[in-house]
Formats: structure tokens, C-alpha cells, sequence
């Protein structure tokens, strides 16, 4: 029996960005949903998909930002593992992170097997009873 | 008719009203100060100056009707001038004290009610009172209040009587001292007197009592022909004008020259019609004056008995006269007036002091409250002043942080484009040792990305606003840079390059210049292999969007390969970057290849 890959969200609005990304990702065996730009068509995905993890950038285009998006991504699937991939380090910005239990929170530039490793271990994580 | 009638009624109201209008308040003062006297005032004026010299009993008796005549007519100059004439006549009837009394209350309705013409007057009574008790110093003052008064009125009448009157109160004082200077001096005051006397028939009265006085200085002096020459004028003007009292002393100096001459018979004679003038006159003073005259001639004579006479004459009228004591309240009643009067000026200047202290508070008040606010706004002026001047240091802070930025920013650009062109030289050199073409190829096209990244970071490290590209000079030389990667020079193609977009954003420059690089770069690597003469055209104008127009006259892209990217790197990352900028694509072929994006302008661009 063929296992199911693992369907990723890429939230990221720098687009050579996400193209990396996305062939990182794929390269390593994950099927890629698709690369959302902003906090609402993100939201849209989780409706309607079947998202596995999301790799969320923070900065991102419109009125919500990455972490934002993800408490919002919470409310609806509260389990739903997110790890974000940012440029932002300063200490305000990982503490907002923080309080949304993110699967990991890796900073740019990163290594593939860094990005890699998160993902995979966000995705055996088991689920927390609710 | 009727109009007629309503013109006059008309022309008399106006004149009733002008009447009324031009009526000064002044001159009802006037009528009431007496300077329009009615014609039955000026009756009794006329009297009482011709009882003045001759006949105080009538004088009193015109002295009460004037007076009355003014309380009725309410005419202040009539009461002042009926009370001064009885003062003048109980002086000359020898009731001395009575007579200081009713001056003092003379002067003081004359300063109350301004009738200020009565009051040289009436300081020549006070000073006369004064005199004949021989207090001098009293009668001088006097003498020197009247003549301020005189001549603050300009009234040279008075101002001829008290010149007299202080001459005869030099004389008198002088043959008290027996001080022969002063008496000199008296001489030269009254001929001075004299002279404006003579110099008008309108003071001829006056010379009466000048030719008296100067007759006496020239008895005194010894000098009997003089004291001649004058007694006789005086004597002709006396009977003139009925003088009687100045006749008196007409003859009492005639009497003297007389003695001088050793005619006592005749001396005598005119001393006895003296005091038989004095005695109807009801004079005491001057009889008892005459009296020591007459005794003083008899005695050395032998003539014992009439120098007896004469002599018990004089003391007793002295005794009755209570001379002395008189002097003492004669002073005091006058003291007593000026102390009131002083009384009456403290406490009007007290009251204007008052008012003065109190507007004087006010204005210290208002000073102080003035103070306050001064110093509460230079305080706060001093507070601004503090706040402005912190402000401006922070300010300069802020400034100089920019600064400090803008300089980091360019040095951070700087690293960047050098980091850049350090990763470009390092795929060059990795390049370099490759052997197949396709690797090459891919390392050059990658290189040429780099390179395109870079020199947005140039364009931002050239310029002062760090966040925003020059998009004429990016773009040129990008264009440059692609065509020197491919060995192509201006001989071969000059490309056209129309930016008409000054200034970008980098968030929207990078994507449009990878854009850029990436169309050009598929423009040279395949549209121009068998043009001969190549053309390339980019055009980035600004309206209501940005307008990006990339056309070269190749054989035209396959619109399906745009449609359906498959393996071609080159257009999927055209399309991801213009999903970046939220881009609208077009892509026409037609003679060429025609790219045609319009890219919204973001709120933030500030380009111009």
C-alpha cells in the first residue's frame, strides 16, 4: 500500500522563495498544496484542503501577518502543526511565535536538512487529544 | 397764515434754544460772583466806598444791606465784599477783634466761593489789624498774601494799595528799631507805589494815602520841605474825595512840620483838628494816636494842663482799646483761621491722598499682577525655551541617527552587492571548470541573476534614499550587463530604453529587474540567432498602473511554452514573479515577441 505523502502549505509572498521551497519539499517526497501569499487564502486552504503542516512565512502580504494567520489556523484546526521560516529574530517577534506552540521556528537563511528535519518531526508528532 | 405763523413760533424756538446752548454756566457764576452787580448793588458800593475814608458808622450800616442784599440775590461777591466792609468799618470804629473776626470770615467765604477780587482787600485790613497792634511780622504776612492774590487777579488797584501798605509797615517797623535803613527802604517803596499811582487818573484815590505816607518818611527823616510838598497834595485830595481819615493824618504831618519849624501854635492847631475830625469819625485809634501826638508837642512847650489832657486822653483810650490782650487775639483769631484753614487743606489733601494711596495700591496691584504674569510667562518662556532647545537636540539626535542609518543602509547595500558579486565570481570560477555546455550555460544564467540582484544594490548604495531604485540607471545597465554577457555591443544593437518611472520601491524593482533579466536574457539566447539586425525595446512608463513593455523582433516565443511553462525555468519564474507583484501578463507574438505587464502601484511607492 502506497503511503500518503504528507501535504504541505507553503506561505511565503517571496515568490523565488516559495519556488525553492516548493521543489525542496517535493524533492524530499512531500506533496506541496500550493504557495499562498496572505493570511485569508491561507485560511481558505485549511477549509477546504487537506493540509498536513504548514511552512508559514511571518511577513506576508495583506492585514494578517504569519503568526496571526496561525492562531486563526488554530481556531479552525487546532492540531494543525506550523512551522515558521522567517527572517524575523528579534525577541518580540519569537515570544508572538511562542504562544503559538509552533512545530519550530526556523530563521533564514536555512538548510535544507534544517527545514527537512522540522518537517519531519512536525508530522510524526501525535496528535494531542482535545 | 398759519404758515407764517408756524415760521416765526419756528424761528423764536430756535433762537430760544440758542439762548439756552450759548448761556455759559460761567456767566451765571459771574451774576452770582457779583461781576454784574444790579444796579441797587452798585448803589451801595458807591456808598460804602465814600464812608470807607470818612464815616465807619455808615459804612456798617451800608456794610449789613449790601450783605443782605447779597443772602437774598444769592450773589457771593455781594455777601464777601458787605462782610469785608464791616470789618473795615469795626476797625476804623476801633472794635479790632470784632473787626479780625468778620475779615477772617470775609476771607474764608471769599476762597470758598472764589471771589477772589475781595481778597487783596481783605488781607489789607487783616494786615492794617495786624499793624496798628504793631505785631509787623503778622502784618507783613498778610501784606504778601494780599499781594499774590492782587496780582494773580492782575488787579493793579490792590496791587497799588498793598505796595503802601508793605511800605508803611517797613516804616512802622523801621521807627520801632529806630532803623534809619528801613525807613529808607520804606521811602524808595512808596515812591515806587507812587509812580504807578500817578500814572493813571483812575488811582488818583490811591495818592492820598502815598503823599500821607511819604510826608511822614520825610518827617521822620528830618525833612520838613518835603514832607511839605506832599502833605499839601495830599491835603488838596483828601477834601477832594472826602478822605476825613486821611485828612487826619494830613494834618498830624502838617502838625509835625509845624513842630519842625517851631510853630508849635499851628502844629497844635492842626493836631486838634485832627482829633476833632477823629472824634466824629468815632475813631479811637487814630484819637488816641493824635493824643500822643498832641502831648508829646505840649509837653516840652510847658503847657502842662492841655499836655495833661492830651495824655490822659490817650491812656485812657488805650486802656479801652485793651491794646495788649487785643494783639494776643487779634494773633490768635488769625492764627486760629490759617490753623483751621491748614485744618481743612490736610484734610483735603488727606482725602486726595487717600485716593491717590488707593489708586496707588491699585497700581501696585496692577504692577504686581503685572510681575506675576511676567515672571509666570518668562517661566514659561523658559520652559518652551528648554523644551525647544531639548527638542532641538533630539531632533539633531534623530538627525544624526538618520544619518547614521542612511549610512548603514548604504554600507549594508554595498556588502550585499559585494557579497553578490562574490557568489557571481564564485559560479564564474566554478564555471570556469566545467566541461559541459548546458552546466556552463546554466552557471552564466544564474551568474547574470546575481548580477541583476546586485546592481538594484548598487542603484540603492549610489543614491540617498536607501529604500528606493533609480530605475533609468538600474535598467540600463542592466541591459548592459546582459548584453556584454553575450559578447553583443552597441555595433550590433543599440537597445531602446525608455523609462519614464524615476524612482521604485526595491520590493517592486527586484522582481522587475529579474523580470527584465530573465526576457532579455530568452531574447538573446534565442530570438536574435538569425536576426541581422536585432532590435529590443523596454519600456517602464508610470499612469494608473506601471506599464513594463519588453519587444524584440525575434521569431516569437511559443505561446504554448508561455501557456504551459514544463521544464522552462526562465518563464515559470517570469510568471512567479509577476504573481509577486500581483501582475497582469500579456504576451503577444507579432513579428517578434511582445511581454506587456501591468503592475499595480503599491499605496507606499513614492515614485515620481
Amino acid at each position: 500500500m502506497k503511503e500518503k505523502k504528507a501535504v504541505i502549505l507553503i506561505v511565503e509572498d517571496e515568490g523565488i522563495q516559495a519556488m525553492g521551497l516548493e521543489e525542496t519539499l517535493e524533492q524530499a517526497g512531500y506533496s506541496v498544496a500550493g504557495v499562498s501569499d496572505n493570511g485569508l487564502d491561507v485560511l481558505e486552504f485549511v477549509r477546504t484542503g487537506d493540509i498536513d503542516l504548514i511552512v508559514m512565512d511571518i511577513h506576508i502580504k495583506g492585514d494578517l501577518d504569519g503568526i496571526q494567520t496561525a492562531r486563526k489556523v488554530q481556531e479552525i484546526k487546532p492540531n494543525m502543526p506550523i512551522i515558521y521560516l522567517t527572517a524575523y529574530v528579534d525577541p518580540e517577534t519569537t515570544r508572538r511565535a511562542e504562544d503559538t506552540s509552533p512545530a519550530a521556528y526556523i530563521t533564514k537563511p536555512y538548510r535544507q536538512v534544517t527545514l527537512l528535519s522540522c518537517v519531519a518531526n512536525a508530522l510524526q508528532r501525535p496528535e494531542i487529544e482535545g | 397764515m398759519q404758515n407764517s405763523l408756524n415760521s416765526i413760533l419756528l424761528a423764536l424756538s430756535f433762537v430760544y434754544l440758542y439762548t439756552l446752548i450759548s448761556c455759559k454756566p460761567e456767566e451765571a457764576q459771574a451774576v452770582s460772583q457779583g461781576k454784574y452787580a444790579p444796579a441797587r448793588l452798585s448803589v451801595l458800593y458807591s456808598k460804602a466806598e465814600e464812608y470807607i475814608a470818612s464815616w465807619p458808622d455808615s459804612l456798617l450800616i451800608v456794610a449789613e444791606q449790601i450783605k443782605r442784599e447779597g443772602l437774598r440775590a444769592n450773589n457771593k461777591q455781594a455777601i464777601v465784599r458787605g462782610e469785608r466792609y464791616l470789618a473795615q468799618a469795626k476797625w476804623r470804629l476801633g472794635s479790632h477783634k470784632e473787626a479780625m473776626k468778620l475779615a477772617i470770615k470775609a476771607l474764608s467765604d471769599a476762597e470758598k466761593w472764589k471771589t477772589v477780587s475781595e481778597i487783596p482787600d481783605i488781607y489789607t485790613i487783616i494786615g492794617n489789624l495786624h499793624k496798628e497792634k504793631a505785631n509787623y511780622d503778622m502784618a507783613f504776612a498778610s501784606a504778601d498774601k494780599g499781594m499774590r492774590a492782587a496780582q494773580m487777579n492782575q488787579d493793579t488797584m490792590a496791587i497799588i494799595g498793598l505796595i503802601r501798605l508793605k511800605a508803611m509797615f517797613t516804616q512802622g517797623l523801621g521807627s520801632q528799631k529806630k532803623d534809619t535803613a528801613m525807613i529808607h527802604r520804606s521811602l524808595d517803596m512808596h515812591l515806587e507805589g507812587l509812580k504807578i499811582a500817578e500814572s493813571s487818573p483812575r488811582f488818583e484815590r490811591q495818592l492820598t494815602g502815598y503823599y500821607n505816607n511819604i510826608a511822614q518818611v520825610y518827617v521822620k527823616r528830618d525833612e520838613p520841605e518835603k514832607a511839605l510838598f506832599y502833605v499839601k497834595k495830599a491835603i488838596i485830595l483828601a477834601n477832594k474825595y472826602r478822605q476825613r481819615l486821611s485828612l487826619t493824618y494830613s494834618y498830624t504831618w502838617l502838625s509835625q512840620v509845624y513842630f519842625k519849624n517851631n510853630d508849635i501854635e499851628n502844629g497844635t492847631r492842626y493836631l486838634q483838628e485832627a482829633l476833632r475830625i477823629c472824634h466824629e469819625l468815632k475813631n479811637p485809634f487814630r484819637e488816641m494816636e493824635i493824643s500822643r501826638y498832641l502831648y508829646q508837642a505840649l509837653e516840652p512847650t510847658g503847657d502842662y494842663k492841655h499836655a495833661l489832657e492830651a495824655y490822659t486822653r490817650f491812656i485812657q483810650i488805650r486802656d479801652s482799646l485793651r491794646v495788649l490782650e487785643n494783639v494776643r487775639q487779634i494773633g490768635e483769631l488769625e492764627i486760629q483761621y490759617e490753623a483751621e484753614k491748614k485744618d481743612q487743606q490736610i484734610s483735603a489733601l488727606a482725602a486726595v491722598n487717600e485716593v491717590k494711596s488707593r489708586e496707588i495700591i491699585w497700581a501696585l496691584v496692577g504692577v504686581g499682577v503685572f510681575v506675576i504674569l511676567s515672571v509666570f510667562m518668562l517661566f514659561q518662556y523658559r520652559i518652551i525655551t528648554h523644551s525647544n532647545r531639548i527638542l532641538e537636540v533630539n531632533n539633531q539626535k534623530i538627525n544624526e541617527q538618520s544619518e547614521k542609518l542612511k549610512v548603514l543602509m548604504k554600507e549594508l547595500h554595498h556588502r550585499v552587492k559585494n557579497n553578490l558579486q562574490t557568489v557571481s565570481n564564485l559560479l564564474s570560477l566554478q564555471s570556469s571548470r566545467l566541461v559541459d555546455e548546458d552546466a556552463k550555460q546554466s552557471m552564466k544564467t544564474g551568474q547574470q541573476r546575481i548580477e541583476a540582484m546586485s546592481l538594484v544594490h548598487k542603484s540603492l548604495y549610489s543614491h540617498d534614499n536607501v529604500n528606493m531604485v533609480d530605475m533609468n540607471e538600474y535598467v540600463t545597465n542592466l541591459v548592459e550587463s546582459i548584453m556584454q554577457s553575450f559578447g553583443i555591443y552597441e555595433d550590433k544593437l543599440i537597445p531602446h530604453i525608455n523609462i519614464e518611472v524615476k524612482m521604485l520601491d526595491i520590493d517592486i524593482a527586484m522582481p522587475i529587474g529579474l523580470i527584465v533579466n530573465e526576457w532579455i536574457t530568452n531574447s538573446f539566447k534565442h530570438a536574435y540567432k538569425n536576426v541581422e539586425d536585432p532590435k529590443l525595446s523596454v519600456i517602464l512608463v508610470e499612469k494608473d498602473k506601471l506599464y513594463l513593455e519588453i519587444v524584440d523582433n525575434g521569431p516569437g516565443i511559443d505561446l504554448q511554452k508561455w501557456e504551459k511553462p514544463g521544464n522552462s525555468f526562465g518563464i515559470k519564474l517570469v510568471k512567479v514573479l509577476a504573481r509577486q507583484l500581483d501582475a497582469n501578463c500579456r504576451v503577444t507574438v507579432d513579428n517578434g515577441t511582445r511581454l506587456l505587464m501591468q503592475i499595480p502601484l503599491p499605496k507606499h511607492n513614492a515614485a515620481t
